[in-house]
């Protein structure tokens, strides 16, 4: 049970694994970097797609990058893939937690308003996404109440 | 006696404490210990993420012009730090596993020194340029609006305030790192027996030393490489 000799139940692995999960961390960064230089929006626009598309593109690819770097660290530096069932599902509780939190954002996403007033008073548009189409007139005309529509 | 026949250090080199049936669930009670204190982590930063992400998407263009004013090479420098500094973290745990306090020693210290570079550059390079081109929120924030990179001042504090926030966070739990490996480094050198029969404490600040590594990942793309 307890002891045998000197391992004891420990699982002990080969330098190179770490060092390969290093060398793939680097390059992964490095090609965050990379794909970070190209702006995904020009190109797009260029082909004639819709520039916020390529900008979505842009953050997907970074997040995605990002996402498949913490599952490195957490599967190899965390030992979490060689863990128990236990270990693996502690691991995953506060990142499906984060997961959940991140729905909150239906609601702001939902909004035909939002609840803040205009940053400057003389350019209404300062802090909006200056790409968006809008369908009304542009800069929106003010209101009583001071709320700025989002498109 | 369970315990009194455990105490028998030739016998049982590493102490199963009476309350386990066994070694192996004895380390997994302490990951998993450790691992719900990381969910609190993840709960605490998670917060400040959804933040970011919801000012990120209603000033996005104020964002990507000011973020111009950080500079991506010393971010991809930090994150190389980083990496390197959980890289040598894990050959500590894996030395302290094969019980080797000659290489667990110089790998602590190199986690250490790499982690004190990441600080050096923060707060050498980094943040003091901030304060001199007044981009640190607050009454003087923005008035030397070139710095600003045609953002509006507005969104752009907003963004500083995230900024200073999330780095600033994570760099006080590097702070915390340093010395907490600085504790471990010590109690492998006086021999504590604790460190150095079970490699579980130097796996267990090993974890709270990747999960810092693991928010820096995420934190490096969303400030420094904001596309257009």
């Amino acid at each position: 049970m307890a002891a045998h000799g000197h391992g004891n139940s420990v699982h002990v692995f080969p330098i190179s694994m770490y060092a390969k999960n290093l060398v793939a961390l680097l390059i992964l960064m490095v090609l965050t970097i990379a794909v970070a230089q190209v702006n995904l929006a020009e190109v797009f626009a260029h082909r004639g797609w819709s520039p916020a598309l390529g900008t979505a593109a842009n953050n997907l690819i970074a997040m995605t990058i990002a996402v498949i770097k913490g599952v490195l660290v957490i599967q190899f530096f965390m030992h979490v893939k060689f863990g128990s069932t236990l270990v693996k599902l502690w691991a995953m509780a506060g990142f499906i937690w984060a997961t959940l939190m991140l729905f909150i954002l239906m609601d702001y996403g939902t909004r035909r308003f939002e609840p803040a007033p205009a940053f400057d008073p003389q350019d209404r548009g300062s802090a909006l996404n200056r790409e968006i189409e809008r369908t009304g007139e542009n800069p929106p005309a003010d209101n009583e109440i001071r709320v700025r529509p989002r498109y | 006696m369970a315990s009194i026949a455990h105490s028998e250090v030739d016998e049982y080199p590493v102490h199963v404490h009476h309350q386990f049936e066994d070694i192996e669930q004895q380390n997994d009670s302490y990951v998993v210990g450790m691992w719900t204190f990381l969910v609190t982590e993840v709960m605490f930063f998670g917060a400040l993420f959804l933040a970011y992400i919801l000012y990120r998407w209603n000033y996005q263009p104020d964002f990507y012009r000011v973020h111009e004013n950080l500079n991506w090479k010393l971010g991809a420098l930090n994150t190389t730090m980083l990496l390197l500094s959980s890289f040598t973290m894990v050959l500590a745990v894996h030395f302290a596993q094969l019980r080797e306090k000659k290489k667990v020693l110089p790998m602590l210290g190199a986690t250490m020194l790499l982690a004190a570079g990441f600080l050096f550059v923060k707060f050498t390079f980094e943040w003091p340029i901030k304060f001199q081109e007044h981009l640190v929120p607050g009454i003087t924030f923005g008035t030397m609006p070139e710095h600003l990179h045609g953002a509006s001042p507005r969104a752009a504090e907003i963004f500083f305030s995230l900024y200073f926030l999330m780095t600033g966070l994570h760099a006080i739990h590097i702070i915390i790192g340093i010395a907490i490996i600085a504790a471990l480094a010590g109690m492998w050198q006086k021999d504590k027996v604790i460190v150095t029969e079970d490699y579980i404490p130097t796996e267990l600040v090993g974890l709270y030393w990747h999960f810092v590594d693991l928010v820096w990942i995420f934190l490096f793309p969303l400030f420094y490489l904001i596309p257009q």
